[in-house]
């Protein structure tokens, strides 16, 4: 993609990019404007385009840039404030990492059926300390076996919102989870 | 869709939550060169961005308004306050109309003498500003001159103008000359061209798109909101995630009026606001909508505090907040009422209702002297500074405002009087952060050329005492060296002056005031500026396409 194709592909797509780079600054806890980030984005994207493989997608090699730029953002004011950067602290090293929330979860799905689970006392024992709308959707994700598609149809939202919302309840049960999974492999 | 799909998104999720953006940028390369990946994370995204406008920050929407002339905007929200009556919307129409009339006065940048604001211009977009809202470069300069030290480049959008506090003017050799901070990013300072300036000027929008459009006014049907063209600024805030409006108690007494005390300041710079008449508090259900009264701080009434630097008066509680003028060093400003929150580094926060004249809105407590207020009760701190709809507001207020706002908001309200006995014993720190290193983009421009602050020292705009004070550090303050300029008075006085960049602040100072560099090796061009620099003549003006 020629630097011209390149800035015109951003001039398209800025509208998006603005709102995704306003996103990623919320979650960052950074207080600068999404414009400015964008640009920032853009002279980066200039700077390195030969960089860039036009046969891969080109939102996500912009949106990586972005990241890349927030995360060294975080870690100049993590240097400045003397302290680790946000994401370690939330880790206790009592909790499960993304892979085996994911994992464990997964596995119940792969070896019982729908009935089998809804009687398993693992299960419920989980569903039992979550909220009821965590549990809901846990259950359908977990029992029903919905994956994204179907659990949008289900709730009547998008597939994107549904999958934010089946990961904020498996977020939230992260610590249960990890009690309940020791007690398993016990 | 695969698992290994699902995995990664759960993975990008996550991140996302927690502000991981390692792991967000490795979801991300593996979006690159996967296509079904990518359109599912933009799924996400577009569901993440939907709840954001849900309870829109009034500062991304303009963003976007601004790049297209008629972008679809996002679903606006709802107000919540379902008991705010029929006539506060009155009230805002005739809001409405004072701001009208400001404007017809010519509250603007480029008539010369009068104060103003950087936002405050009201433009027609051209139709050919939507695709060059990126082809706009902005290149910062030490000096007002092109082959000064470049501080930053980019490309600007046409929000920028909107985010731009110009603190000095001047003209060198017939180019106009602007320099400025970025009002969301204060490390952000330098000259730029007048041409520059108009370039993003031109191309911003008009209005200012208001966080609500549409509400429930009254209990018996919905009543729209009218579009203001600006941020109600004069209107002191309850901020409540998606509108705001202050319920002010009836018998809250009106502000005395009193003159601010301005510093000498170059003389092409007046950022004074004009005088604006404000309109009568409205009566309704026994609640007083007041634009301009403030509440009060505790049981001693309002205080009055006093500029530390050239400051920005926002419209709400946070750096997001639209500027709504800005203040010059020394201004004494009357503070009303007081917000709590965190900073994105999870530092407590505190920022001030301040007034001049009949300005009102929101000021940083670190940019104020504030040793004449009462100190701030240490309360629990509130959720980060971009959460608005959390953030605590104290006023004083009747049993009537206590039901008004149990019954209209999710906002946790502190009612009552705080009773001195439980105000904190010290007050909320001011000074600026001697401590912070100046940011990491100064120090690799500098070269790694740092130095140290020998003594409390002013900031100015200019490598010369006609420079406008726009800020001062403390002693101790480690600074990166980024110019020089040797200053010749025209009567064999020289003074060596170097650019240099704190952590929140960049401008010249004197030589006097630092420990000795050493560096950089290389200096700027001696240049005489000629002592008529503080009588510099009037930029050219652009002949702006008002849109009313």
């Amino acid at each position: 993609m020629n630097r011209t194709r390149l800035r015109q592909f951003i001039e398209d797509e800025s509208q998006v990019l603005t709102r995704t780079l306003g996103l990623y600054l919320n979650r960052a806890g950074l207080t600068i404007s999404a414009s400015e980030l964008l640009s920032e984005v853009v002279v980066e994207a200039l700077k390195h385009e030969d960089r860039f493989n036009p046969a891969r997608q080109p939102r996500a090699w912009l949106l990586g840039i972005a990241a890349n730029l927030i995360r060294r953002k975080q870690a100049e004011l993590a240097r400045l404030n003397r302290r680790e950067p946000l994401a370690r602290d939330l880790y206790s090293g009592e909790e499960l990492s993304d892979d085996e929330v994911f994992d464990w979860l997964a596995s119940f799905g792969e070896t019982e059926s729908s009935a089998a689970l809804e009687a398993n006392e693992a299960v419920n024992a989980l569903l039992a300390n979550a909220t009821p709308d965590d549990a809901h959707i846990l259950r359908l994700a977990i029992v029903r076996g919905l994956d994204g598609e179907a659990l949008a149809r289900e709730l009547g939202v998008t597939p994107g919102a549904a999958r934010v919302r089946l990961h904020r309840a498996l977020n939230r049960l992260r610590r249960t989870a990890r009690k309940e999974k020791d007690q398993v492999d016990e | 869709m695969s698992k290994r799909h699902e995995q990664l998104l759960f993975h990008y999720s996550s991140a996302l939550e927690r502000g991981d953006f390692e792991a967000v940028a490795g979801v991300l390369r593996e979006a690159e060169r996967d296509p079904a990946l990518e359109a599912l994370i933009l799924q996400m995204n577009d569901a993440y961005t939907a709840e954001r406008f849900n309870h829109a920050n009034p500062k991304e929407i303009p963003m976007i308004a601004a790049i297209y002339p008629n972008p679809t905007l996002p679903r606006t929200p709802r107000i919540r306050w379902h008991s705010l009556p029929l006539v506060a919307a009155l009230g805002v129409i005739a809001l409405l109309s004072v701001m009208l009339a400001a404007q017809m006065r010519g509250n603007n940048i480029f008539n010369t003498g009068q104060p103003g604001t950087s936002g405050a211009l009201a433009l027609q977009p051209d139709p050919t500003c939507n695709t060059g809202a990126l082809a706009l470069p902005v290149t910062f300069y030490s000096r007002p001159s092109a082959d000064a030290a470049v501080l930053r480049q980019g490309y600007g959008t046409s929000t920028m103008v909107r985010d731009l506090i110009i603190l000095d003017r001047t003209s060198v050799d017939d180019q106009g000359w602007y320099f400025v901070q970025v009002a969301t990013y204060t490390q952000v300072q330098g000259w730029i061209t007048a041409e520059q300036y108009a370039a993003l000027e031109h191309c911003a929008e008009a209005a200012v798109v208001p966080p609500a459009v549409s509400a429930t006014l009254s209990p018996d049907g919905a009543t729209a909101v009218p579009n203001i063209a600006q941020q109600p600024f004069f209107v002191v805030t309850m901020p409540s995630g998606d509108v705001h409006v202050t319920y002010v108690p009836p018998d809250v007494q009106a502000l005395p009026s009193f003159t601010p005390t301005p510093a000498p300041l170059h003389a092409e710079a007046s950022p004074l606001p004009p005088t604006i008449v404000p309109p009568e508090p409205i009566e309704a259900d026994g609640i007083a909508v007041a634009a301009t009264d403030l509440a009060r701080l505790g049981e001693g009434g309002v205080c009055k505090a006093t500029t530390l630097r050239t400051a920005a008066v926002r419209s709400l509680p946070s750096p997001e907040g639209v500027v709504v003028t800005s203040l010059p060093r020394n201004t004494i400003v009357t503070v009303g009422d007081y917000a709590t929150s965190r900073d994105a580094q999870g530092n407590p926060t505190v920022w001030y209702v301040v007034g001049v004249d009949e300005v009102r809105g929101w000021m940083l407590a670190t940019l104020l002297d504030d040793s004449a207020c009462p100190p701030i009760l240490n309360a629990s701190v509130d959720l980060p500074a971009t959460q608005l709809a959390e953030t605590r507001l104290y006023v004083t207020a009747t049993a009537m405002i206590q039901a008004a706002t149990a019954q209209a908001s999710a906002v946790p309200v502190e009612t009552g009087v705080i009773p001195p006995s439980e105000l904190a014993p010290t007050a909320v720190p001011f000074n600026i952060d001697a401590a912070a290193m100046p940011p990491q983009s100064m120090l690799e421009r500098a070269g790694n050329c740092t130095t140290t602050i020998r003594t409390t020292t002013d900031v100015l705009s200019l490598p010369s005492d006609d420079g406008v004070v726009i800020g001062s550090l403390p002693p101790g303050t480690v600074v990166a060296v980024i110019d020089t300029q040797v200053y010749h008075d025209g009567q064999n006085n020289s003074v060596l002056w170097y650019f240099v960049a704190a952590h929140d602040l960049q401008g010249w100072v004197s030589v006097y005031a630092l420990e000795a560099p050493g560096c950089p090796q290389s200096q700027s061009e001696q240049m005489t500026l000629p002592p008529t620099l503080a009588q510099a003549t009037s930029i050219p003006q652009p002949t702006p396409t008002l849109a009313r």
